[in-house]
């Protein structure tokens, strides 16, 4: 169950009233969401309604809601009150009696004048009546003005101690307009979009409704029995690097990198950031099949090669299309599987400064692209969000890959590969650690 | 009692077409659960002992245990 205080300030005006069944009181938290990006709510209220009764007051309070036929489930009617929300079948409330509260269903809460402006008797058994608040793991606001400007930070020293390597882009990079990962990848003084490049990203989904793709075409697939809607954040992130907008509404800087492209969205992650082999695989057939000149893969795990995915970058190969994956973050363990098949482009994690990441896997790298704090698109309300690991520097790669592709039809496949590895920028690093150096833009 | 049966992924060698590999795993014991034409891969089930036996079947290239994958270490960040 959602906590009920909101994770920052509420909202003044109170949630539009949402759909029934979505919100009830036994809703699990997917649902909720979704029904709240259906109704493009971004208070973060749920629909639902906590009502706290006055101290001594619970079994009055709990006569006056069956008075008015609400359905109600009590913890105590479970072992040790070990009660899931979602274990409550179809009851209307659900009543936590050693806190005093009671979770009533959005429907149940509206048929019955249950709400936050709701006026209370002060004979009432009810102290208060307050909207449900969602709470996220991410302070996703604070991460973006942290991550962006230790960035910057970071890079004006570095400009400042080598004296020789600034030129006019990194300096504008300070000056916001775009992510220091864009600006050491050549991107902002690149006159390509990526336009009729297909670009596919193997994940945890999208935000469909992500106002900063309002226009783009996006064609989307699940494959985890799930709906594309992204409700971890991290399919919608690297998505945002690959092909984010040119020119976010407002103050935000561009964080994307082809966003002439048309985008593929593969969900082959759950909603919980995990799937199989099994899905993946599913997923890099599908944006195969499509003719995806690009293929995203941040995801992985600590295993040896597989015979299954060094076929599938063959296949991909062979039919013109580039998988670039993530080499993984194990703090410089052994690059891990997909990434680690001779046939997949593995991406390893730089930090502001160039020098590679600490957490960055090694061993089999192709190419290092910028994987600290990288700022790009979460899902609403958020919207935007800062993240680190070698899966932010996978689509750094493959929207640069994007942009490479555009320049020449004979740029597929192997073709594509080697103008990566040829045009990167070298670092003073071993190739275990950066590959063949620092994506670049054309 | 009969052994659990898991998922496994059957890479194959292109040395006879997917769809006759299909039958053939059929006939050998193997659910076919998902063909995937673009890669030459079959998704299957069955048990560890009959993998064993698929691993020799004309036109197999690999048998591997369908494994799981994620976004990065526990705790998210780095992702």
């Amino acid at each position: 169950m959602a906590s009920k205080k909101p994770s920052r300030p509420a909202a003044p005006a109170p949630a539009p009233r949402p759909a029934a069944a979505a919100t009830a009181a036994a809703s699990g938290i997917d649902a909720l969401l979704l029904a709240a990006l259906a109704r493009n709510d971004d208070s973060l209220q749920t629909g639902r309604y906590l009502v706290t009764f006055k101290d001594g007051a619970l079994d009055e309070g709990l006569q006056a809601m069956k008075a008015q036929h609400l359905r109600m489930a009590d913890a105590r009617d479970f072992s040790d009150q070990a009660m899931a929300v979602e274990d409550v079948g179809d009851a209307d409330a659900v009543v936590f009696p050693e806190i005093g509260v009671a979770l009533v269903g959005g429907d149940a809460a509206m048929s019955r004048g249950i709400s936050a402006s709701a006026e209370l008797a002060s004979d009432s058994a009810i102290e208060v009546i307050e909207p449900e608040y969602f709470v996220f793991a991410d302070g996703a606001v604070d991460d973006y003005l942290r991550g962006f400007l230790r960035a910057t930070e970071t890079i004006a020293r570095d400009l400042g101690q080598t004296g020789g390597d600034a030129d006019q882009d990194e300096i504008d990079a300070k000056v916001l307009g775009h992510t220091w990962g864009l600006a050491r990848c050549k991107v902002p003084a690149s006159s390509r979009s990526g336009a009729g490049i297909r670009l596919a990203v193997l994940d945890t989904g999208m935000d469909l409704g992500h106002p900063d793709y309002a226009g783009r075409i996006i064609v989307s697939q699940s494959f985890v029995g799930q709906p594309v809607q992204d409700l971890h954040s991290h399919g919608t992130h690297c998505i945002g690097t690959a092909c984010g907008p040119k020119a976010p509404a407002g103050a935000t800087p561009r964080y994307g990198i082809a966003f002439g492209s048309r985008i593929y969205v593969g969900k082959v992650l759950s909603n919980s950031g995990s799937g199989s082999t099994a899905s993946v695989l599913a997923g890099m057939n599908w944006a195969i099949a499509n003719q995806c000149h690009v293929i995203s893969m941040s995801l992985g795990s600590q295993a040896p090669v597989q015979a299954a995915y060094s076929a599938a970058g063959a296949a991909a190969l062979a039919k013109g299309c580039l998988i670039v994956a993530a080499a993984g973050n194990d703090y410089g363990a052994p690059t891990g599987a997909p990434a680690n098949s001779p046939t997949i482009f593995a991406v390893a994690s730089l930090d502001p400064n160039l020098a590679p990441s600490n957490f960055s896997n090694q061993g089999k790298i192709e190419i290092a692209a910028p994987g600290r704090d990288v700022f790009s698109s979460v899902p609403r309300p958020t919207r935007h969000g800062t993240k680190s690991g070698t899966s932010m520097a996978t689509p750094h790669v493959a929207g640069c890959a994007a942009l490479w592709a555009q320049t020449s039809t004979g740029l597929r496949g192997s073709a594509l590969w080697n103008k990566l590895l040829a045009s990167a920028r070298p670092l003073p690093y071993p190739a275990s650690r950066v590959g063949r150096g620092l994506v670049q833009a054309p | 009692m009969m052994a659990k049966d898991a998922n496994w992924v059957i890479t194959c060698n292109g040395q006879r077409p997917l769809p006759a590999l299909a039958k053939a795993l059929t006939g050998a014991g193997a659910q076919v659960q998902t063909r995937l034409d673009a890669l030459g891969i079959l998704i299957v089930s069955g048990s560890a002992a009959q993998a064993e036996n698929w691993r020799r079947l004309p036109g197999v290239a690999a048998v591997e245990a369908d494994a799981g994958v994620d976004i990065g270490p526990p705790g998210g960040e780095p992702s």
